[in-house]
């Protein structure tokens, strides 16, 4: 079987630059031969990133503004999948305060995680000492 | 001037461009219709959030977000839709919602429900009827 291709970004933890990560997927996704809906699959996965990094920003490094988001999109091209896998050294993620959100009626926050969830077909969180990693994964 | 700046004043431009005044008293019966064309996302959001309050502030209680052209949308833009939602129905108003062209973004759309919660239509124009 055929190494993974990997791609690592080490991105300063802002709103402002998340849309880099956006733009590489699309680029990654664009270059795998044979995906079916193909839009499909890029979106999906740019936005489940989006919105770990989004928590991470808002989140895990709540009390900085000079955290790092690390990044590695890393393609099993063989097996048709591509892993995500996002690190950063802010504060804990703690699952138990995490809500599904009531779809019947609207709210203003939720949304993150249960999106993540709906679209990859792998989401895990870790705490390894002293960082955060989360691992995405989408079969393509 | 970067890309977001650049949008926003765009969505600006064409609040007034669209502005509908469906009857004598303009400030009774005005309604925005704004149209997006950048991502929105946790980096946008702010800024389409405070010009929406600034037409609020207004006493605009009727929009139409066109979101043909939106090209992204995450849930901090959702938070955006939904915060404006709740507050012109607080008002008697009410939001209207175009259906993003790309089908990615109707799947969001569709997958947390705000297909239901929104009013949504095909076009600014379809929009407007009974408003």
């Amino acid at each position: 079987m055929s190494d993974p291709i990997v791609i690592t970004l080490d991105l300063p933890a802002a709103h402002r630059y998340l849309n880099i990560a956006s733009a590489c997927i699309g680029a990654l996704v664009e270059r795998i031969e044979d995906v079916p809906d193909r839009e499909m699959a890029s979106y999906t996965i740019q936005l489940a990133v989006q919105e770990t990094c989004a928590n991470i920003v808002d989140h895990a490094y709540a009390a900085t503004a000079t955290g790092r988001i690390s990044i590695e999109l890393v393609l099993y091209a063989a097996a048709r999948q591509l892993v995500v896998e996002i690190y950063d050294t802010g504060g804990a993620f703690d699952p138990s305060q995490a809500r599904e959100p009531d779809l019947d009626n609207a709210q203003v926050r939720g949304y993150g995680l249960f999106l993540m969830n709906k679209l990859m077909d792998s989401v895990v969180y870790e705490r390894l000492p002293g960082r955060n990693h989360w691992h995405l994964a989408k079969n393509l | 001037m970067s890309a977001c700046q650049g949008a926003i004043i765009g969505i600006w431009q064409r609040i007034y461009e669209w502005e509908a005044l469906v009857n004598l008293d303009v400030s009774m019966y005005s309604i925005a219709i704004v149209a997006i064309r950048d991502r929105i996302d946790a980096y946008n959001a702010a800024e389409l959030r405070s010009r929406l309050e600034q037409l609020l502030a207004e006493g605009i209680t009727r929009f139409v977000l066109d979101l043909s052209d939106v090209p992204f949308l995450d849930s901090a833009g959702m938070a955006v839709l939904v915060s404006l939602l709740k507050r012109a129905r607080g008002a008697e108003g009410d939001v209207r919602l175009v259906w993003p062209k790309k089908e990615e973004a109707q799947r969001i759309l569709r997958l947390t429900k705000f297909d239901r919660v929104f009013e949504m239509v095909e076009t600014p124009t379809a929009a407007l009827k009974g408003f």
